[in-house]
């Protein structure tokens, strides 16, 4: 605890005299009663008599930063101390380097990346008050897809101080997903960030971004996601030539590693999104059946299926539903064998198409 | 089917990292192996194997593992200090699944421990003086609706617990999880799930509720716990649960989420990882298997043939996941073979458990005579479809598919809170069963 100077605890001190811790009324007898140590039940009882009385000071919100430290999934604790952090006008700055800290304790705590959130959304708000498009936000709507501005419109200085803003934070929340390149949290705060600056030149990096982590790692299906979420919402939306670049990019992932399902989920979902039929695939996966390893991957014959599966009921020819159903029988029984169930329902939907005499 | 007896070396079945390896392949190889070692002694490859009967659910050390924190509980459960309604519930429902008859000493602590909890504005709390909190407030409702007497029904201030969940309603149709709390789809279930229990849902608190969970389903199929974040099974299971309470499944894209969910189930190991290239997790067996009955409706609804779909998974593999995998030997049940055991993963793997044992079917023939939230109380057990996998005395109650809490004490909840109107559906519904 960087706060404490001394070994005396915070109770001891002068400035708490005049508090009256307040016990924990669990009732009597209650279901699973904690033993707590000492310092904890000490220090939440004074905690309860700082909340009880909402007290709004410094020693409160030290106070706050001790309990938290102690325990951070302790949501009623941060909302307080977001309010004190507002009475008292404090430096935000010197929150973020906190949490920074408190992140790579608990990197898996809703608390501290929702708190995050809420300290760079007043940060946010505070930057030109006037041009700011939500500010009627209070916290409890802090995380929501609208942006706080309209990029282009902010002067060159302000538009300066925004990037500055978002790149240390998208660097923030690269450094928590080193550790763990799937954290749902940091990714998560990652989406928020991106959008509630709107449309700003970090769009175009975080692509560069998602390709760097597949780079080490193609089977980082978080990656994938924000890729997609990256050209589906940045740069005004999915474009053709967009739709023409992914899908490249992510065959050529496919050659790599055919039997990884992320570039395969990540294919077929930016097909559709773009308007395109699956069928457009459909030379790329046949080829894929020649390549030794990739013929037995599921995700080859799956993708077939869904293919072969249009052209039957574009066609209506019993020689287009057959092909489907061969593809249907090789995942249900070599290829994909768990998913049976799945493949075989699969199968008797072929059934349903109504062949033309 | 199943995982442990098939064809081929369990090898075979494990992931095929296409001669490229990275931290994702890395770390699955390794927990299979660690797998294939909790299954080896009921697979072909050992020497002389045990016959899958022989897999038994030790429901005695269970249910020890889980009474042994109600007196007094270690200093590390400091870290859920904020979440005692969370653990009032997954040991209460992990007593009620193993059958376990909860006495009146541990009735009265549970109604004394939530009453304190409860927030004079609403809503419960993670611990006594905490403020409200959706996730909290679904456990304790729950909780209480276990013991299922007048006095635990009382506890709850249903016209306070109206207003705080008002108060955490945005106008997106989404739900913060507090008040000055994140938004995520977690919000949508445990708010919806409260408030059907209790009988408390009206038109404000429904409004744009599917609209804002559509949005969250993402390319793959699955829903993320916010638009545009990765598909993940809790946020799923969420999702669609509360899509189910709402009467609006028909928002999702149905071909890719049952693709998706069907995706989850684990080729070697037979149980579900929670998403794509994530490792298999005992806890789920419910949250991606709890899936599997609401998306059986959904699919029946769009015209198929339950006989056919038999819940899309196999039920086999999950339970022999989550009996060979998942059993600590001295009680408790856990994510891996490499993790610990905790209150959580064992009412979770139970709850999961439960839910491939009894396959559940909706008597679409009555939603008619059981309008809004009445529409639970249709949930009955397909009987032929039963499926006990290992000892016939491994078969645990029945929960329910969208509240998971036992069936009978959904009824019993259902009769105090609504009445008559209550009463009637399952007279009804019991007519119905047998009739069948």
């Amino acid at each position: 605890m960087a706060e404490q100077k001394d070994d005396v605890p915070f109770y001891q001190k002068p400035e708490w005299a005049d508090v009256v811790p307040i016990p924990q009324d669990d009732g009597p007898n209650p279901l699973v009663p904690i033993a707590y140590t000492q310092e904890y039940s000490t220090t939440m009882g004074y905690f309860r008599a700082m909340c009880r009385a909402q007290e709004k000071s410094e020693r409160a919100l030290d106070l706050t930063k001790i309990v938290i430290e102690l325990i951070p999934s302790h949501f009623t604790v941060w909302y307080y101390r977001q309010q004190l952090l507002k009475e008292l006008n404090k430096d935000l700055k010197t929150e973020l380097e906190w949490i920074e800290w408190m992140v790579e304790e608990h990197p898996k705590s809703y608390q501290i990346w929702h708190h995050r959130q809420v300290i760079v959304g007043r940060i946010a708000q505070s930057l030109f008050p006037s041009t700011t498009t939500t500010s009627s936000s209070t916290p409890s709507t802090a995380q929501s897809a609208e942006a706080a501005f309209v990029f282009d419109d902010l002067s060159e200085s302000q538009k300066t101080t925004v990037q500055d803003l978002v790149k240390s934070e998208l660097e923030f929340i690269a450094e928590a997903l080193k550790d763990d390149t799937k954290n749902y949290h940091a990714w998560s705060y990652r989406q928020w960030v991106l959008a509630h600056f709107g449309q700003g030149p970090w769009w175009t990096g975080e692509l560069a971004y998602t390709e760097e982590l597949l780079e080490k790692d193609m089977r980082n299906n978080s990656a994938w996601n924000q890729r997609y979420f990256v050209v589906t919402n940045g740069f005004g939306g999915l474009t053709e030539e967009d739709v023409q670049r992914e899908v490249q990019f992510a065959k050529s992932r496919i050659e790599k590693t055919p039997s990884n399902e992320s570039p395969w989920v990540y294919l077929t979902g930016i097909l559709r999104k773009g308007n395109h039929s699956v069928t457009e695939i459909k030379e790329f996966c046949e080829g894929l059946l020649s390549v030794p390893r990739a013929n037995f991957s599921p995700f080859v014959h799956a993708t077939l299926l869904d293919i072969y599966e249009v052209e039957a009921k574009e066609q209506r020819s019993a020689a287009s539903v057959e092909k489907a159903k061969e593809e249907a029988i090789m995942l249900a029984e070599k290829v994909d064998s768990i998913r049976s169930k799945y493949w075989n329902w699969r199968k008797t939907q072929l059934l349903k198409i109504d062949v033309a005499a | 089917m199943g995982v442990l007896n098939r064809e081929e070396d369990l090898k075979t079945y494990g992931y095929n990292d296409d001669g490229i390896v990275t931290d994702s392949s890395e770390d699955q190889l390794k927990t299979e192996e660690s797998i294939r070692r909790a299954f080896f002694p009921y697979t072909q490859e050992s020497p002389m194997p045990l016959p899958i009967a022989r897999l038994e659910l030790r429901k005695l050390r269970h249910v020890k593992y889980v009474l042994g924190v109600i007196d007094k509980a270690g200093t590390h459960l400091t870290a859920l200090d904020a979440s005692k309604p969370w653990l009032c519930y997954w040991i209460l429902h992990a007593l009620d699944l193993l059958g376990y008859r909860i006495p009146e000493r541990i009735a009265v602590r549970v109604i004394s421990t939530l009453q304190h909890i409860q927030s004079p504005t609403g809503g419960f709390g993670g611990g006594p003086g905490q403020q409200a909190h959706v996730a909290t407030t679904y456990a304790a409702v729950n909780a209480l609706a276990i013991i299922g007497t007048k006095e635990a029904y009382d506890v709850i201030n249903r016209e306070t617990l109206k207003d705080f969940l008002m108060s955490v309603k945005q106008k997106d149709g989404s739900f913060t999880m507090m008040v000055g709390g994140e938004v995520d789809v977690r919000g949508s279930y445990c708010a919806l799930s409260a408030a059907t229990i209790t009988n408390i849902v009206t038109p404000e608190l429904t409004a744009n509720a599917a609209e804002f969970i559509a949005r969250c389903q993402t390319y793959e199929g699955g829903i993320g716990g916010f638009p545009g974040v990765e598909a993940h099974a809790g946020y799923t299971f969420c999702g669609l649960a509360a899509l189910e309470l709402l009467g609006r499944t028909d928002i999702l894209d149905l071909d890719t989420f049952t693709k998706w969910s069907a995706s989850r189930q684990m080729s070697m190991e037979g149980g579900f990882q929670g998403r794509t290239n994530k490792l298999v997790d005992g806890c789920y067996a419910f949250w991606t298997g709890g899936i599997f009955p609401i998306l059986g409706k959904m699919l029946e609804t769009a015209g198929q043939d339950q006989e056919v779909l038999d819940f899309v998974y196999d039920r086999d593999g999950l339970q022999e996941y989550l009996l060979a995998a998942c059993q600590s030997k001295t009680g408790g049940l856990r994510d891996k073979p490499s993790k610990s055991v905790d209150h959580y993963h064992t009412c979770y793997c139970l709850s999961g458990l439960s839910l491939s044992q009894h396959q559940m079917s909706f008597r679409h023939e009555l939603k008619d005579i059981a309008p809004g939230g009445l529409s639970a109380l249709l949930w009955t057990e397909n009987y032929d479809k039963r499926k006990v996998v290992g000892s016939p005395s491994n078969v645990l109650e029945i929960t329910h598919p969208v509240l998971n809490i036992r069936v009978d004490k959904v009824r019993k909840a259902f009769l105090h809170y609504y009445g008559k109107a209550a009463e009637d559906v399952i007279e009804e519904v019991d007519i119905e069963i047998i009739r069948c």
